[in-house]
């Protein structure tokens, strides 16, 4: 973005992390305390992070709960001092620079009860734009932009308190925008949005905010279609480490295999069953009733990418199988999670044999 | 500055959508001085001799003790609960990870409490002279600059206060022990020379005792800023004290709340 993001044009990466690291003290319950009380226990949140984001690029922070998004976040908004490791911002210290680095970086909270809500959407972000030294017409040209961006330009002047749930994660987001910054955070910024809202949003921050103004964004989410449609790159977070990093698709088509969902006539299972194996690494992942009526769906994982879909089809064909539909299907969330971190999400092996024996 | 003035202006509107509270704040005032008057009559004979160089008037003088009460218990209790409620709403969190100072966030925290209280004292002061309080007016200014330095040596418990929030989540006794001790020993409602000779040497350690004495000189008796000099020094002592002892405090708790990760959780 303008001002800020010039700063960092003198090198490509915005946003340098190295061995980021942070354990957080822990309560301990009386008996534990009175067994050992020299013992200081602590629960790893970041555990050597590193990561880079380059200027006008967004970059997915993914992972489970406790995985150390928000941690990660906090050091850069410089609200926890970490314990290890380092971090910078166009070139300034996260915490050697921290009035610096404020300037340059803002967040979205997913947390709707950081508002005012006694006072207007207009005056919540004069508040915080004034607090950014925003001063006189700037001041109110970035409310208007900002306010014009999430769509609250004509319910600007009502009560944060009258607003639905998704209108306050819009004022949150607009209130980040006031910044300009040079990195974006985004912690779940679509959480409340309806669907429509949310693909406005996904698409403002890749089109405007990344690719035409050159922001670097982070963002955190638990989305499948935001991480794959909104980030150039995606890190994968797990127990406070990195586990994976690299680009959106690639990640997805490393970790999630070549998943292809084909639609076959009811009653040709055994024989999509036998071809499928017949593939190569072929496997078959589930079977549901397809949209419409006398269709399966039926849901394999291929080795060989294109070619080897192709020649799936090609054997079907030959045996006298119908295919209505053969598309790559791209992993979920969950399930790319499940694969990169090498957990099992809890209740997910039931309900995935129960899929594979419909 | 900015940050204290964009404060002021949030919470005014954030006041003006409680219009109803305010007015019941007024009014409170306003009703609470009538039985203060009628007791301060009953009570007058006993403690004339005791009020000489400070009104000479039992209602006034109690008036002038609960003006000085009600900035205390701001100056004292504001802070801290603004920082507690910011930590679990998330607010303190949002405004911290702007570029705006921590000073002049705690001071916008603040101000906008002590606005208020002043408009509240002079309402409580003007139905106090319409019932017959006798005011010294031509001492008002001097009254103000003499608050002005019973609001600094009370601020830095409200910071101290704000500091136990960030590092320990509660505020401890702290700020009621400081309120109960200062109105016993400080000279809220009766004057100090009428409590036991030896607490009277702790009242010394009151920074109330001087701003009250010398608040009334100059609001009730008129004295100029030579004759009440001894105890504005004293106040101005205890405020360099008090405020440099808090502001390390409050910054060294900022820093381990930043360490433990704890300004977002309550």
């Amino acid at each position: 973005m303008a001002d800020a993001g010039e700063r960092g044009a003198a090198s490509d990466a915005v946003l340098q992390v190295r061995g980021l690291t942070k354990r957080f003290p822990v309560a301990r319950d009386l008996p534990a305390l009175l067994r050992d009380p020299l013992r200081r226990a602590r629960a790893t949140a970041l555990d050597g992070v590193s990561l880079t984001a380059r200027r006008g690029e967004c970059v997915g922070v993914l992972g489970p709960n406790g995985a150390g998004k928000s941690t990660l976040f906090r050091v850069l908004l410089t609200l926890v001092l970490p314990d290890a490791g380092s971090a910078t911002l166009c070139g300034l210290d996260v915490t050697e620079d921290a009035e610096a680095v404020r300037r340059l970086v803002a967040g979205v909270s997913p947390d709707e009860r950081s508002l005012y809500w006694r006072l207007s959407a207009y005056e919540n972000l004069r508040l915080y734009a004034t607090f950014r030294g925003l001063r006189g017409t700037g001041r109110e040209a970035a409310i208007r932009d900002a306010l014009g961006v999430v769509g609250l330009d004509d319910v600007g002047a009502q009560l944060v308190g009258r607003y639905s749930s998704g209108m306050r994660q819009r004022l949150l987001i607009a209130r980040a925008l006031l910044a300009r910054p040079a990195l974006l955070l985004l912690d779940e910024p679509t959480r409340s949005l309806d669907p429509l809202a949310a693909r406005a949003f996904r698409t403002f921050v890749r089109d405007d905010l990344v690719q035409r103004q050159g922001c670097t964004v982070l963002l955190a989410t638990h989305t499948a279609e935001e991480a794959f449609e909104t980030c150039d790159r995606v890190v994968v977070l797990d127990r406070g480490r990195v586990v994976a990093e690299g680009a959106a698709a690639r990640l997805a088509a490393a970790h999630g295999g070549d998943a292809y969902e084909l639609w076959v006539p009811v009653g040709t299972e055994e024989l999509v069953a036998d071809a499928v194996l017949a593939t190569a690494g072929g496997r078959r992942l589930g079977v549901r009733p397809a949209a419409e009526p006398g269709w399966l769906a039926v849901r394999v994982a291929l080795a060989g990418g294109a070619a080897a879909a192709a020649s799936l089809v090609d054997r079907l064909v030959r045996d006298g199988v119908a295919v209505g539909r053969a598309e790559p299907v791209r992993p979920s969330l969950a399930e790319l999670l499940e694969r990169v971190t090498g957990r099992e999400r809890p209740g997910a092996g039931a309900a995935e044999r129960e899929a594979g024996d419909a | 500055m900015r940050e204290i003035g964009a404060m002021l202006r949030a919470q005014w509107r954030i006041a003006l959508t409680y219009r109803t509270r305010m007015v019941l704040s007024l009014l409170s005032v306003l009703v609470g001085v009538i039985p203060v008057f009628f007791v301060a009559q009953a009570v007058q004979p006993l403690l004339a001799g005791a009020l000489v160089d400070q009104g000479g008037q039992l209602f006034s003088f109690i008036v002038v003790g609960t003006i000085a009460m009600l900035f205390l218990t701001s100056a004292i209790g504001t802070m801290p609960a603004a920082v507690g409620s910011g930590i679990s709403t998330g607010i303190w969190e949002a405004m911290l990870a702007t570029p705006a100072r921590v000073w002049g966030l705690l001071g916008g925290f603040t101000a906008y409490d002590l606005i208020w209280t002043l408009v509240r004292s002079v309402a409580l002061l003007v139905a106090a002279w319409a019932l017959g309080a006798r005011i010294a007016w031509g001492g008002a200014v001097l009254s103000l600059g003499v608050l002005l330095l019973i609001v600094l040596a009370y601020l830095p418990i409200g910071i101290l206060s704000a500091a136990l929030v960030l590092a320990l989540r509660t505020t401890t006794p702290l700020p009621r022990v400081v309120v109960i001790v200062s109105v016993f020993l400080g000279g809220v409602y009766y004057p100090t020379s009428v409590i036991p000779s030896w607490i009277q040497r702790v009242s010394d350690w009151v920074p109330l005792t001087y701003g009250l004495r010398a608040l009334r000189r100059a609001l009730l008796e008129g004295w100029t800023m030579r004759q009440i000099l001894p105890d504005v020094e004293m106040l101005v002592l205890f405020d360099a004290v008090l405020l440099l002892g808090a502001c390390a405090a409050f910054a060294a708790a900022l820093r381990y709340a930043r360490r433990a990760g704890t300004l977002a959780q309550y």
